[in-house]
């Protein structure tokens, strides 16, 4: 490809990315410190990285928590989060320091996240608190701006040549309130949603394009990465193997194929024979199914309807620490919008039926989409696993954790949309949608987050 | 196969920014609205039927006042998504006071969802950093025929709390006070003080948070101009 049509196509990427960049730097420096949930603990657990194994990690850690517990008052931390009073008093603020600060000596790092969180974090050693938070949240928007990336070279894959499709899932996620408000905050999810959307790539370029050992190498070593950063992204081992299984069918000569099979039912049997974990799933799904009473808590059928609506409202806006819910009117807007995708995916599978065509639009797209809600499917079953687990309490209202598959959801969305847009009309349809996601955010950013961040005469 | 005729293409690209143009207008005015006003606007919960302003119950919030001139309350009323026949009254009284200083009383029909109320009474010069109490009876609705307030369970209003009954409750009612007074510059001047106030470095200077700002909406324009050039070039 000639210098001139490549720097000519790669001028709207980078006309993306820089919009995703400084739309993250907004988000960073307009929502305050400590403001996303967990980011004290996650900050902490960073800091800890760099602590640990030090001579004097004992009296550091005290200095720390102490600087930050100051950054704590200084921002009006409890002033903002729902769930705790407002004190004043330094026992009382002391009573009640979010999670992280209890430990007497360095937390240590439950996953390597915090390790890859703490090499930037070294470099503003010694400097306040606030920068150190601010810098470890810069980390964050670049690792969004990866994400955004392998969105767009997603859409591309999948709806080659039309730039509704291609340009509408990045957009979407560049514009998605919450998911930019949680890729500005220092979180172990977002390396996590990273690999995550690596691998997912690596997935969907395998389908489109005929899976080669290279896509395979890259979906495993991905997969294996975002797995070790955080467990919400479990869904696609299954996804991996499954893939993995395909690969095996179509390589493997006559009767040779049966071992595909064969290794599943041996995986499936070995690791119920072996892992106590496993065992322990299969029992959790098994209490979780059982009638109300007679499993560890049984249904409440009330109580998982409202907590799927508030995940719901939570994937697209709830800044805070759950504090600042998009409005009822809002939230049945984004409703009818999801609920619009959904019957276009249905028009969608209707028509790959009726064509029975195997090739290329619909049937790929078709196995894509297969894939796209296994992993959304697989996401919020294991969400709502541990919200009955927990007794209603935990779990489902913790959006963020969707944020691991927001390409199959987001992506499973835009192909939705892309049904009831004519063929003729996809590049107004491309205009009208990207206005409405970059309203809503303004709307998010403008009217809900400074006003609420900011009360100008307190 | 569908066609389109290139006026009407022509049409929807010019209409399409002055639309989108419109709409960021409109959230930054809704900002603006937004911070000359204070209180506390959020709201979490669906109030259960006990909750209604029936059978002699009293709701209301204690709060103080930001500034002098106090001369409007806006509060979330929640009407069940019915008709509610029977009047509702405001009462706003200085806190510890027996006496009104303001009542006001409305039909309930004028509430059938979510709804702001506004009440608006002459300027209280003396109402900076002093209490206030307002609170909302209903001696004639039923169970069934009644309003309530929005607001959260919980704590993000640090200046007061939602009272039932005249006993303080761990929640807050949604509402808004607004001063005589307050002009769109002070409010302006305001924010800027507070966006920047404690940060580190760059983001404790206003001109950051405005390069970006204006920065973002280039960005934004620039993508805009791609998406038209799409249309253009098929």
């Amino acid at each position: 490809m000639p210098a001139s049509l490549r720097a000519r196509r790669a001028g709207p990427v980078v006309m993306l990315l820089a919009l995703t960049l400084v739309h993250g730097l907004i988000y960073l420096s307009v929502i305050p410190p400590w403001q996303a949930p967990d980011e004290p603990f996650h900050f902490l657990s960073a800091e800890s990285a760099i602590l640990l194994g030090t001579p004097d990690a004992a009296a550091r850690w005290q200095q720390l928590k102490s600087e930050a517990a100051d950054s704590l008052v200084q921002f009006r931390f409890w002033e903002l989060v729902i769930h705790v009073q407002a004190f004043s008093t330094p026992e009382e603020i002391q009573r009640n320091l979010p999670r992280g600060f209890e430990s007497a000596g360095p937390l240590v790092p439950r996953a390597f996240t915090y390790t890859m969180l703490a090499l930037p974090l070294r470099l503003v050693t010694g400097q306040p608190v606030a920068l150190q938070l601010y810098w470890a949240r810069l980390f964050s928007v670049l690792v969004n701006l990866g994400v955004v990336w392998i969105a767009y070279e997603v859409g591309r894959l999948l709806f080659a040549g039309d730039p509704f499709g291609s340009w509408l899932l990045p957009l979407a996620i560049v514009f998605l309130p919450q998911h930019t408000f949680i890729l500005a905050a220092v979180s172990d999810g977002n390396p996590a949603e990273l690999w995550a959307a690596a691998a997912m790539y690596f997935c969907v370029r395998g389908i489109v394009r005929g899976a080669r050992w290279q896509e395979l190498a890259a979906f495993c070593i991905f997969s294996a990465l975002a797995v070790a950063s955080k467990p919400t992204t479990f869904f696609l081992v299954p996804i991996f193997l499954i893939f993995l299984g395909g690969y095996g069918w179509r390589k493997l000569p006559g009767w040779w194929r049966m071992l595909v099979p064969g290794a599943a039912a041996a995986l499936v049997a070995g690791l119920a024979a072996l892992s106590e974990r496993f065992r322990t799933s299969l029992s959790l799904i098994q209490s979780v199914l059982t009638p109300a009473g007679a499993g560890m808590n049984g249904w409440d059928t009330g109580r998982v309807v409202s907590a799927t609506f508030e995940t719901f409202r939570g994937f697209w806006a709830w800044l805070g620490w759950t504090s600042l819910p998009v409005s009822d009117p809002a939230l049945f807007a984004l409703l009818a919008l999801t609920l619009a995708a959904l019957g276009g995916l249905i028009k969608l599978a209707w028509r790959g039926w009726r064509s029975r065509r195997r090739a290329w639009p619909v049937g790929a797209l078709g196995q894509v989409m297969l894939v796209f809600f296994a992993c959304i499917g697989m996401s919020l079953a294991s969400m709502g696993a541990v919200f009955v687990y927990s007794g209603y309490q935990y779990g489902l209202y913790e959006s963020r954790y969707l944020f691991a598959a927001i390409i199959p959801i987001m992506g499973a969305l835009v192909t939705g949309w892309r049904e009831w847009v004519p063929a003729g009309w996809r590049r107004e349809g491309l205009a009208v949608m990207a206005s409405a996601f970059f309203l809503f955010d303004a709307v998010i950013l403008l009217d809900y987050a400074i006003p609420f961040f900011y009360p100008v005469w307190r | 196969m569908h066609t389109r005729t290139g006026g009407r293409c022509r049409w929807f690209w010019l209409a399409w920014p002055l639309v989108t143009l419109v709409g960021l207008g409109l959230a930054a005015g809704g900002m603006l609205d937004l911070l000359m006003v204070d209180g506390q606007t959020v709201n979490t919960i669906q109030p259960p039927p006990g909750l209604a302003l029936a059978s002699g119950m009293q709701l209301g919030q204690t709060f103080v006042a930001a500034r002098a001139g106090l001369e409007r309350i806006d509060v979330l009323m929640f009407g069940y998504y019915r008709h509610n026949t029977h009047p509702v009254t405001f009462h706003l009284r200085l806190a510890g006071s027996p006496d009104d200083l303001v009542r006001s009383t409305f039909p309930a029909t004028e509430v059938w969802g979510w709804r702001w109320m506004s009440f608006s009474f002459p300027a209280l010069d003396d109402s900076a950093g002093r209490a206030y109490f307002f609170y909302f009876d209903s001696p004639e609705s039923t169970p069934g025929d009644a309003l309530s307030l929005g607001g959260v369970e919980g704590d993000l209003y640090p200046r007061g709390s939602a009272v039932i009954n005249g006993q303080p409750a761990r929640a807050d009612a949604a509402f808004k006070t607004a001063y005589a007074g307050t002009t769109m510059s002070d409010a302006v001047q305001a924010l800027s003080v507070k966006l920047t106030q404690h940060k580190p470095s760059l983001l404790g200077a206003l001109p950051f948070y405005l390069v970006l700002g204006a920065g973002y909406l280039m960005l934004v324009a620039g993508l805009g101009l791609i998406l038209a050039k799409f249309s253009t070039e098929g």
